[in-house]
C-alpha cells in the first residue's frame, strides 16, 4: 500500500493489468475463445454459444472500460485487496504471537481474539501462495497415489509445517480421520475411489497376475 | 380420497415396527450421507438399493423415500457451517448461510434452515396429497416450450442476485451458461469444447463446479484471513438452543415466503427435467426479488437460508408425483427411486391412483414423518457441531479440503474431475477476491443446458409458434416483468445510493 497521496498519471497498460481489471480481461478473452471455437461448428451446434457468448463479449468489453476508467479516476490509488485483506496485511506486519481481528459488521463491531500460529510470521501474499500450494499437492497426491494414500500425508504435511501443531496433534488428528473416513467410505459404504496412476501401476504389474 | 383411508395408512406406518424400522433407519442413514459432498440423495439411493432387494415392498420403498427427503436437511450443515454444498441443491444456501455462521449466528441460520426444511417437506407431501386428483391435466400442459421459458425466467432472476454489480452478476451468468454448454450438442451429437476429452461429453459435473467456484475459494480465504470462520469470540456467538430456537421462530416470521418457496417448491419439482438446484436458486432469487430492501442478501439474511431450503425439501414431494403417477421421474434422483420401486414391485402408473392409493399415502406420510424427524434429529447433533466454526482455520482448512477432493471424485466417479476442479478453483478465488457476485454461475451452468436442450426440442416441434402457446406467452410476460422490476430497483438503489454484493 502506497503512502504516497499525491496525484500521478496512469497508463492504459496499468490500468489494463490492474487486478480488478485483470479479471474483465480474462473474462472478455474466455468468451472470445468460447465463440471462435463455436463458429467451427454446424449452426444448430454453435447457436446457443454464440447467442451467450457475443453478449458476454461485449459486455466483458463494458466492463474492463469501467475498471479501467475507475483506475484512472482514481489516479491509480485503487488498492485490489477488499478492506479486509488491507487491515490483515497490516496486522500481519505488526503482530507477533496474536492476532487481533475487528470486522466491521452490518449492524455491530464484531471483536475477537485469536492466536493462529499458521497466521505468524506470514504476510497475506505468502499464506495465499502457500495454501493454493497446498491444495494443489493434495490434488496431486491424490492422482498419482490415490485418496487412501495421499489423505493421509497431505494431512500431516499440513497440520506439522503449515498449522504448526505438535507432532502429537498432527498424528492424532491424521489417524483419527483417516481412520474413520476409511471404515465410513470404504468398509460400510464399499465405495471405490480413484487408486492413483503410480499406485495403480505398481498393483497392475507387481501384485496382479 | 378417504379421511379414513389416509388415516389408516398413517396407522400403517406408524404402528408397524417393521415399517417404523424402515423408516428410522432410513432418516437416519439419509443425514449422514447427505452430509457428505458429492454423495446426495441420487446415489445414496443407487448405494442402497442392493440392501432392500428381496425386502417388503412397503418397508422398502419407505426405507428409500425417507433416506431420499433428509438428505438436503443434512447438505445445508456444511454449506453454512463451512461454505461446502452437500450436492448442487444445498449451493443457494451457502450464499447467506457462511456469512451467518461467519459472523458467528451459524445456531441461528441451522435452525432457520432446520425449520424451513422440514416445513417445507411437509407443504410438499401435502401438496402432493391435495394435488393427486387434478394433476394430470396440469402437468400434460407443460411441453419443452414452457420448460424453455421456465429456465429463462430463472436465468432472470441472476440480476436480483448479483446485487448492486449486475454487469458483473450477467457476466458470471453467462460464463456459468457457457460452462453449461460443454459436452455433446442435444441436437447434433458433436462434442462441444471436449472433443476427445471424454469426460465433459456428458458435460461439466455440476457438483465438481459449485465445489471449485464456492467451497475451495472460501477454505482458502479462511486460510488467509487466519482465526476460525466464526470471526467473533464463543462468548459472543449464538451457539445455544436458543439461538437455534431463535432461528426456527424466524421461519415462523417469514410464513409467507416460506409457503410461497414451497409451493415454487413443489412446481418445480413436478415438472420433469428442471431439478433441485433450479428449485433452490429460483426460490432464492424469488426471496431476493420479492423483498423490499435486499441490500442485506449475501452478507448473512436468513430469508436467504430460509427460501432455498424450504424449496429443496418441499420439490421432494412434488417430484414424487410424475414419478409414481405417469412413471416420468421429477429428478435424476427420482429416476433411479423410480427404479427401485420397480425393483420392490411397485408399478408406477395412473393405476397407483386407482389400486394402490393406501401406498401412495404410506409413502405420502413417509415423507411427513421423515422430514419431522430428522428435524428433530438435526437439533440434537447441531450444537455440537457448530462449534466446528470456532476451530482454527489452520486445523479445519485440510479436512474440508478433503472432502472436497472426495466430493470431486464420487460425483461421477472420474479423476478427471480433479483437473477441472484445479482450473475452476482459482476463477472462483478470483471472483470471491474482487467482489464479483458468484450465485449467478451457478444458476447460469443449471438452467443453461436445460434451456438449450428444451429450445431445440420446442423448436422440432413447433419452429417459431413455440412463442405463442398459451402458457408460453403467461410465461414471457413474467420473463419481461421480472427485468423491468429489475431495472426499476436498480435505479431506485441508484438514487437512494443503496450498494449490496452477493458474493
Amino acid at each position: 500500500m502506497s503512502s504516497d497521496n499525491s496525484p500521478r498519471s496512469t497508463t492504459h497498460l496499468q490500468a489494463l493489468l490492474h487486478g480488478r481489471a485483470l479479471l474483465s480481461l480474462g473474462m472478455l478473452i474466455f468468451f472470445s475463445v468460447m465463440v471462435a471455437i463455436a463458429s467451427t461448428y454446424p449452426w444448430q451446434a454453435a447457436m446457443l454459444p454464440v447467442v451467450i457468448g457475443v453478449p458476454g463479449i461485449l459486455l466483458s468489453l463494458l466492463q474492463l472500460f469501467i475498471d479501467m476508467r475507475d483506475y484512472h479516476r482514481a489516479e491509480g490509488k485503487i488498492d485490489p485487496r477488499t478492506a479486509f485483506e488491507i487491515y490483515m496485511d497490516e496486522i500481519t506486519e505488526h503482530t507477533k504471537g496474536q492476532v487481533k481481528m475487528e470486522l466491521a459488521g452490518d449492524k455491530k463491531e464484531l471483536t475477537t481474539l485469536v492466536e493462529d500460529p499458521s497466521v505468524v510470521g506470514r504476510t497475506r501474499g505468502q499464506r495465499e501462495v502457500l495454501l493454493w500450494c497446498y491444495f494443489f499437492g493434495l490434488v496431486l497426491l491424490v492422482l498419482l497415489f490415490g485418496f487412501w494414500i495421499g489423505v493421509p500425508f497431505f494431512l500431516v504435511a499440513f497440520l506439522r509445517f503449515y498449522a504448526r501443531e505438535s507432532w502429537r496433534l498432527t498424528a492424532i488428528l491424521a489417524l483419527a480421520a483417516w481412520g474413520s473416513m476409511y471404515l465410513l467410505l470404504a468398509v460400510l459404504l464399499e465405495q471405490v475411489l480413484f487408486e492413483g496412476f503410480v499406485s495403480g501401476f505398481i498393483m497392475e504389474n507387481l501384485f496382479r497376475d | 380420497m378417504s379421511i379414513e383411508l389416509m388415516l389408516s395408512s398413517l396407522l400403517q406406518l406408524l404402528t408397524s415396527p417393521y415399517n417404523l424400522w424402515m423408516m428410522v433407519l432410513g432418516t437416519g442413514i439419509g443425514l449422514v450421507i447427505g452430509a457428505l459432498p458429492g454423495i446426495g440423495g441420487r446415489l445414496a439411493i443407487a448405494l442402497l438399493i442392493p440392501f432392500v432387494f428381496g425386502k417388503d415392498m412397503v418397508g422398502g420403498a419407505v426405507f428409500l423415500l425417507s433416506m431420499h427427503a433428509v438428505t438436503g436437511t443434512a447438505g445445508q450443515l456444511t454449506s453454512i457451517m463451512f461454505g461446502v454444498p452437500g450436492e448442487g441443491d444445498a449451493a443457494a444456501t451457502i450464499v447467506d448461510g457462511y456469512p451467518m455462521a461467519q459472523k458467528g449466528e451459524a445456531g441461528m441460520a441451522l435452525g432457520a434452515s432446520l425449520m424451513a426444511s422440514g416445513i417445507g417437506g411437509v407443504i410438499g407431501a401435502a401438496a402432493l396429497g391435495l394435488l393427486i386428483p387434478v394433476i394430470e391435466p396440469i402437468v400434460l400442459k407443460f411441453s419443452p416450450a414452457e420448460f424453455f421459458f421456465l429456465a429463462l425466467l430463472g436465468i432472470t432472476f441472476v440480476a436480483f442476485v448479483s446485487g448492486s454489480a449486475i454487469f458483473k452478476g450477467i457476466l458470471v451468468g453467462l460464463f456459468g451458461m457457457m460452462l453449461a454448454f460443454i459436452g455433446q450438442d442435444p441436437q447434433t451429437g458433436i462434442a462441444r469444447y471436449s472433443d476427445d476429452l471424454l469426460f465433459l461429453w456428458e458435460g461439466m459435473d455440476l457438483i465438481t463446479a459449485v465445489l471449485a467456484i464456492f467451497a475451495v475459494p472460501e477454505m482458502i480465504h479462511l486460510g488467509v484471513k487466519g482465526g476460525a470462520i466464526a470471526a467473533v469470540s464463543k462468548e459472543e456467538a449464538q451457539t445455544s438452543v436458543k439461538a437455534q430456537l431463535a432461528g426456527m421462530m424466524a421461519t415462523f416470521k417469514h410464513m409467507w415466503l416460506v409457503v410461497r418457496t414451497s409451493l415454487i417448491g413443489v412446481f418445480i419439482g413436478i415438472l420433469p427435467g428442471l431439478g433441485g438446484s433450479a428449485a433452490s436458486w429460483i426460490c432464492y432469487g424469488h426471496a431476493v426479488q420479492s423483498c423490499r430492501k435486499p441490500s442485506n442478501f449475501g452478507r448473512g439474511d436468513i430469508r436467504g437460508v430460509i427460501a432455498p431450503e424450504t424449496a429443496n425439501n418441499s420439490k421432494e414431494g412434488g417430484s414424487l408425483l410424475p414419478t409414481l403417477f405417469f412413471g416420468v421421474p421429477g429428478s435424476s434422483g427420482m429416476a433411479i427411486l423410480l427404479g427401485a420401486f420397480l425393483i420392490l414391485g411397485i408399478q408406477p402408473g395412473p393405476q397407483m391412483i386407482t389400486e394402490k392409493l393406501d401406498l401412495v399415502w404410506i409413502l405420502i406420510w413417509a415423507l411427513v414423518v421423515s422430514n419431522i424427524l430428522a428435524v428433530i434429529i438435526m437439533l440434537f447433533v447441531t450444537k455440537p457441531l457448530v462449534r466446528l466454526t470456532f476451530v482454527r482455520g489452520g486445523i479445519l482448512i485440510p479436512f474440508i479440503l478433503i472432502i472436497v477432493v472426495f466430493g470431486t471424485l464420487m460425483a461421477k466417479g472420474q479423476w478427471e474431475n480433479l483437473i477441472l476442479l484445479l482450473i475452476l478453483s482459482p476463477v472462483g478465488y478470483a471472483l470471491l477476491r474482487f467482489d464479483w457476485p458468484r450465485p449467478p454461475f451457478v444458476i447460469g451452468i443449471v438452467l443453461g443446458s436445460i434451456a438449450e436442450e428444451s429450445l431445440h426440442k420446442a423448436w422440432a416441434l413447433w419452429r417459431w409458434e413455440f412463442f405463442v402457446r398459451p402458457l408460453s406467452l403467461v410465461l414471457i410476460g413474467m420473463i419481461l416483468a421480472t427485468i423491468v422490476f429489475a431495472v426499476y430497483r436498480g435505479w431506485k438503489d441508484k438514487k437512494e445510493g443503496t450498494v449490496h454484493v452477493i458474493g
